[in-house]
């Protein structure tokens, strides 16, 4: 079975007039994150002026993945960056196989972040990062949510096997 | 004045050294558990300064072009063995960042607010 078929079933926006669109799946290993990130940098400095706007969608783009490939079940991985344009709203979605337990963790780190201003996140996170050092230090969206000013939401499709997390990031800010 | 003294690190594209009272961390950390090599350096250069008492380090990540979260959460560490030392023993730190690596102004901002006393950050 094709690895990246449920996650490309999903629907993830359309390309709209004047933006560029781009859609890619690839398997769930750490060295992609960097050529995926490096991939989605290159595109976007050759659109956009402002290393302000490249560093947003970079960080977002390497954190994610990372969270994607850490807590993927399986083989698998698919992000979409929509809306690219100077000044405009990019969505990033990323979607991976998800099991019970990491879709439970994303749902209480989601919460406790909208409980938050993102300075105040991201310390918070800080402060628990270092509390465990055996587990993973949970900081990738607490600095989304901070260094790009992210709006963070995720989905959860076919009976909880797949999951969508969506960055919203306002370059005209 | 004492120096820093530690085994310099370089791996997976990170280089670490210590050079008279200033730290340089250099590269590009994408690794997923950079601990393994960034913790045993920071533990020792940590321990050389509170055993050789200097008051004042620095931190050159000038040219530390991208540190993933989980090596952020290596330098959160750092602040944190600073913070329980007893008030005497405490040194200050000083980043070294530069205005090219955008995510140092956020990230190196927010960090300082673990230690407002001990820490700052002067960007180039």
């Amino acid at each position: 079975m094709d690895d990246y078929k449920l996650l490309r079933e999903q629907k993830a926006g359309s390309k709209a007039k004047g933006h560029h669109y781009m859609d890619l799946a690839f398997d769930r290993e750490w060295g992609n994150i960097t050529l995926v990130k490096t991939f989605f940098e290159n595109f976007i400095i050759s659109k956009m002026k402002s290393s302000e706007e490249v560093h947003k969608v970079g960080i977002s783009v390497s954190e994610l993945l990372e969270n994607a490939v850490k807590y993927s079940s399986k083989n698998g991985v698919r992000i979409v960056i929509q809306n690219i344009k100077i000044g405009g709203i990019v969505k990033i979605r990323i979607y991976n196989y998800a099991n019970e337990y990491h879709i439970k963790k994303l749902k209480t780190r989601l919460k406790e972040m909208r409980s938050m201003d993102s300075l105040d996140f991201y310390l918070y996170r800080m402060r628990e990062s270092v509390k465990d050092k055996k587990a993973s230090p949970g900081l990738g969206l607490a600095r989304v949510y901070h260094e790009a000013q992210a709006d963070i939401t995720a989905k959860y499709h076919d009976n909880e096997k797949v999951v969508e997390v969506k960055a919203t990031i306002n370059l005209g800010k | 004045m004492g120096e820093i003294k530690a085994k310099p690190v370089s791996n997976s594209g990170i280089d670490m050294k210590a050079t008279g009272t200033t730290v340089y961390i250099s590269g590009s950390i994408n690794h997923p558990r950079p601990g393994e090599f960034m913790e045993p350096f920071i533990q020792e250069a940590h321990e050389s300064i509170v055993t050789n008492n200097i008051q004042e380090i620095k931190v050159d990540i000038t040219n530390l072009k991208f540190l993933n979260s989980a090596g952020i959460r290596e330098l959160v560490d750092w602040v944190m063995k600073l913070n329980h030392l007893p008030e005497e023993k405490k040194y200050k730190i000083e980043f070294l960042c530069s205005s090219e690596h955008k995510w140092q102004e956020s990230s190196m901002s927010t960090l300082i607010y673990l230690n407002s006393n001990y820490l700052s950050k002067v960007t180039k």
